[in-house]
C-alpha cells in the first residue's frame, strides 16, 4: 500500500496579541491510499489547523508534511490539482448564484472544458441529490443542501484525496445519513478521505482509522476496534435495580460516573464505571444496597473510549 | 492557464457576479450621471459658458470611478467574508488571474454609465457632445478601462492588506476625482500635487479620453504613457498578490474569522 499523507513532527503556532499560541505540537502520522481517516478531538484541539496545513492553505511552523510525496510548502501546486476539501457550515458559497452557476464557475476555475461541464455538473448534482434544485439560488438553500453542494463542488477536479472538516455539523439525521452514504460511496471508489467530526458514532461507522488529538498532540491512533480495546481498564456496567435509598448509592465511591434513570420508584436503571471487572463481584457489592434485577457489562463504544481517553489525558 | 479558459472565466464573472440588484450600484451607474448632468444643465442655464462635452464625460467618469472603487475595492475582502477565498486559492487558476477577471468585469460594467451619460446628455438635456473621431475615442475608452482595472486591482490589494483603510473608502472617492483631472486639467495643479497625480494610472486614462474628444495633438503619447503606467502597476500588483498569498498562508487569516 502506498502512503498518501506523511506528517512528520508537524508544529504550528499562531501569533496572538497575548503571545504565541501553539495549535499543533510535534504531530506525526501517516495515511494510506483508500483509507477513511478520522481526526477526533475537543474544540480547539488542532483538527482544522491540521487540515488547513494538509490542504496547503496554511504553512507549518516546523516539521514536514508530504501529500502524494510532494511537500506542502514547496510543491503546493502539484498537490492542489489532486485534492479538494469541504468545510462544515454555511459559508463558502455565493448566495446569489444558482447551484448550477456555482458549479459552472468552479468548473471553469478547474479548467474543465466548456463542452464537458454540463454533463459533469449533472452527474455531480445527481450524486448529491441536488438535481432538482439546480436552478435555485443558493441563498434559499438549507444547511444540508449547501453541504451537499460543497461535496459536489469538491468532486469537480476528480480528487484522489478529500478533506471533510465537520461535514455533518448542523444537519438533521436524514441529511447526515445522506452525507455519510456519499462518503461511503466515495471511499468505495478508492478515494482517500480525511474526516473530522464531533459525532463518535459517525466516526465509528465511517473511519478505517482514527487519531485522537488534544491540545495539539495526537494522543492515540489506530483502528476503531484497537481504540476501544485500548480502554481495557474501563469497565462499564448497566444494572436494573429495585432500591429504596438511591441516595446512599450515590454517595458510594465505588460507582464512578454514576448515572441514574428512574423507571418507576423503586425501580432504576443505573450506569457506572468500576475499577473491578468481575461482574459477579459487582453484583455482590450492589446487593448490599439494592435488589439487582439485571446487570450486564457494557460493550465499549467509541464515545465511551473517547470520553475515557480524554479524561485520562487530562489527569496525566 | 489558456487564454480561452481565462476569457470564459471573465464571461462567467460578468454574467454571475455583476450585481445590478445592489441599490448603491444602481444609483452609481444609472442615477448619478443623471444627477450630475442636471447640475451641469442648471449651471449652464445660469452662466452659459460651460463646455458641454467635457462635463458629460466628467459626470460619466465620476460614476465609473465610484463604481470601480466600491466593486473592485471589495473584490478580495468580499471573498474573505464569504469564506470563498480559500476555494479560489487552491484552484489551479492563480489569484491574480481571478482578480483580473473581477476588476476588468467591473470596469467594463462601469462603461455603462459612460454610455448612459451620452444618452442622457443627448436626449434629456440636449447637450452638444462632439466626438471628432469615434475610432480614436473608442480606443481611448479602452485605454481608460485598462487604467480603471489596474486601479481596481490596487484598491482590492490595499483594502485587503489594510483592513482599517476599508472604512475610509468614502473619503478617497472625491479627492481622487479631483486629483485625476476630471474637472480641472492636471497641468494646472501645483507641482507636488501634479507629481502625485501623474503617478496615478487613472489620470492618464482620463487624459486620453479628454484628448481623444478634442483630438488634441499629444493623444498618442498620452495613450502610450497610460498603457505603460497601467502595465507597470499590473506587474507590481501581480507581485504583491503573490506576497499576499504567502502572507495569508503564513498567518492563517484566510477567512472571515
Ligand atoms: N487564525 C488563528 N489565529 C489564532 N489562533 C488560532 C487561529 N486558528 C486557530 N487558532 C487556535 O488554534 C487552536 C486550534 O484550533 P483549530 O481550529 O485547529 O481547532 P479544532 O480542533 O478544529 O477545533 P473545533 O473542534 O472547535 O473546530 C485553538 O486554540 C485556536 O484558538
Ligand atoms: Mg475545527
Amino acid at each position: 500500500m502506498s502512503k498518501i499523507i506523511e506528517v512528520n513532527g508537524l508544529s504550528r503556532t499562531y501569533k496572538l496579541k497575548e503571545g504565541l499560541k501553539t495549535a499543533l505540537d510535534n504531530v506525526s502520522f501517516e495515511v494510506e491510499k483508500g483509507e477513511v481517516f478520522g481526526l477526533l478531538g475537543p474544540n480547539g484541539a488542532g483538527k482544522t489547523t491540521t487540515i488547513k496545513i494538509l490542504t496547503t492553505l496554511l504553512l507549518p511552523t516546523s516539521g514536514e508534511v508530504k501529500i502524494f510525496g510532494y511537500d506542502v510548502v514547496s510543491d503546493s501546486n502539484k498537490i492542489r490539482d489532486k485534492i479538494n476539501f469541504v468545510y462544515g457550515g454555511e459559508k463558502g458559497v455565493y448566495g446569489r448564484l444558482t447551484a448550477k452557476e456555482y458549479m459552472h464557475y468552479f468548473c471553469t476555475l478547474y479548467k474543465i472544458k466548456n463542452n464537458n461541464q454540463n454533463d459533469l455538473i449533472n452527474n455531480l448534482l445527481t450524486l448529491v441529490q441536488l438535481h432538482e434544485a439546480e436552478n435555485q439560488k443558493i441563498h434559499t438553500f438549507s444547511k444540508g443542501m449547501i453541504q451537499r453542494l460543497h461535496i459536489a463542488r469538491c468532486l469537480i477536479n476528480n480528487p484522489q484525496l478529500i478533506f471533510l472538516d465537520e461535514p455533518t455539523i448542523g444537519l438533521d439525521p436524514l441529511g447526515a445519513k445522506l452525507l455519510r452514504d456519499i462518503v461511503k460511496q466515495l471511499s468505495e471508489k478508492g478515494i482517500t478521505i480525511i474526516l473530522t467530526t464531533h459525532y463518535m458514532q459517525e466516526a465509528d461507522e465511517l473511519c478505517d482509522r482514527i487519531a485522537f488529538i488534544r491540545g495539539g498532540k495526537i494522543t492515540l491512533i489506530g483502528k476503531p476496534d484497537y481504540i476501544k480495546k485500548s480502554c481495557n481498564n474501563l469497565n462499564l456496567f448497566e444494572a436494573t435495580l429495585s432500591i429504596n435509598d438511591i441516595e446512599k448509592l450515590q454517595k458510594e465511591n465505588f460507582f464512578r460516573n454514576l448515572s441514574i434513570k428512574t423507571i418507576k420508584e423503586p425501580y432504576y436503571i443505573i450506569n457506572f464505571e468500576a475499577n473491578e471487572a468481575d461482574i459477579e463481584f459487582i453484583m455482590k457489592y450492589l446487593s448490599n444496597f439494592a435488589e439487582v434485577l439485571d446487570i450486564k457489562k457494557k460493550e465499549i463504544s467509541l464515545e465511551d473510549a473517547y470520553i475515557f481517553h480524554m479524561r485520562e489525558v487530562i489527569n496525566k | 492557464m489558456t487564454t480561452i479558459n481565462w476569457l470564459t472565466l471573465l464571461v462567467r464573472e460578468i454574467k454571475y457576479f455583476t450585481n445590478f440588484e445592489n441599490k448603491m450600484y444602481q444609483f452609481l451607474l444609472f442615477f448619478q450621471p443623471l444627477m450630475f448632468l442636471s447640475i451641469v444643465y442648471f449651471l449652464n442655464e445660469y452662466r452659459g459658458d460651460i463646455n458641454d462635452g467635457r462635463f458629460v464625460i466628467a459626470s460619466a467618469l465620476i460614476s465609473m470611478w465610484s463604481y470601480v472603487l466600491y466593486s473592485s475595492g471589495s473584490a478580495l475582502t468580499s471573498q474573505k467574508w464569504s469564506d470563498t477565498l480559500k476555494l479560489l486559492l487552491v484552484s489551479p487558476v492563480s489569484l491574480s488571474a481571478i482578480l483580473m477577471t473581477k476588476v476588468i468585469s467591473n470596469s467594463f460594467i462601469a462603461m455603462f454609465s459612460m454610455l448612459l451619460s451620452f444618452i442622457y446628455a443627448k436626449f434629456i438635456f440636449n447637450f452638444k457632445v462632439e466626438i471628432a473621431s469615434y475610432t480614436l475615442f473608442s480606443i481611448a475608452i479602452l485605454v481608460l478601462i485598462l487604467s480603471l482595472s489596474v486601479m481596481g486591482l490596487i484598491l482590492a490589494i490595499v483594502f485587503v492588506a489594510f483592513q482599517n483603510v476599508y472604512d475610509y473608502q468614502n473619503l478617497i472617492l472625491t479627492p481622487m476625482v479631483l486629483m485625476c483631472g476630471v474637472f480641472i486639467p492636471v497641468e494646472q495643479f501645483p507641482l507636488v500635487v501634479k507629481v502625485v497625480s501623474y503617478i496615478i494610472p487613472m489620470t492618464w486614462g482620463i487624459k486620453s479620453v479628454y484628448e481623444a474628444l478634442q483630438l488634441s495633438s499629444p493623444i498618442y503619447t498620452t495613450m502610450t504613457i497610460s498603457i505603460l503606467i497601467s502595465l507597470f502597476y499590473l506587474l507590481a500588483a501581480f507581485f504583491i498578490i503573490k506576497r499576499i498569498e504567502l502572507l495569508l498562508r503564513k498567518t492563517g487569516k484566510l477567512g472571515a474569522i
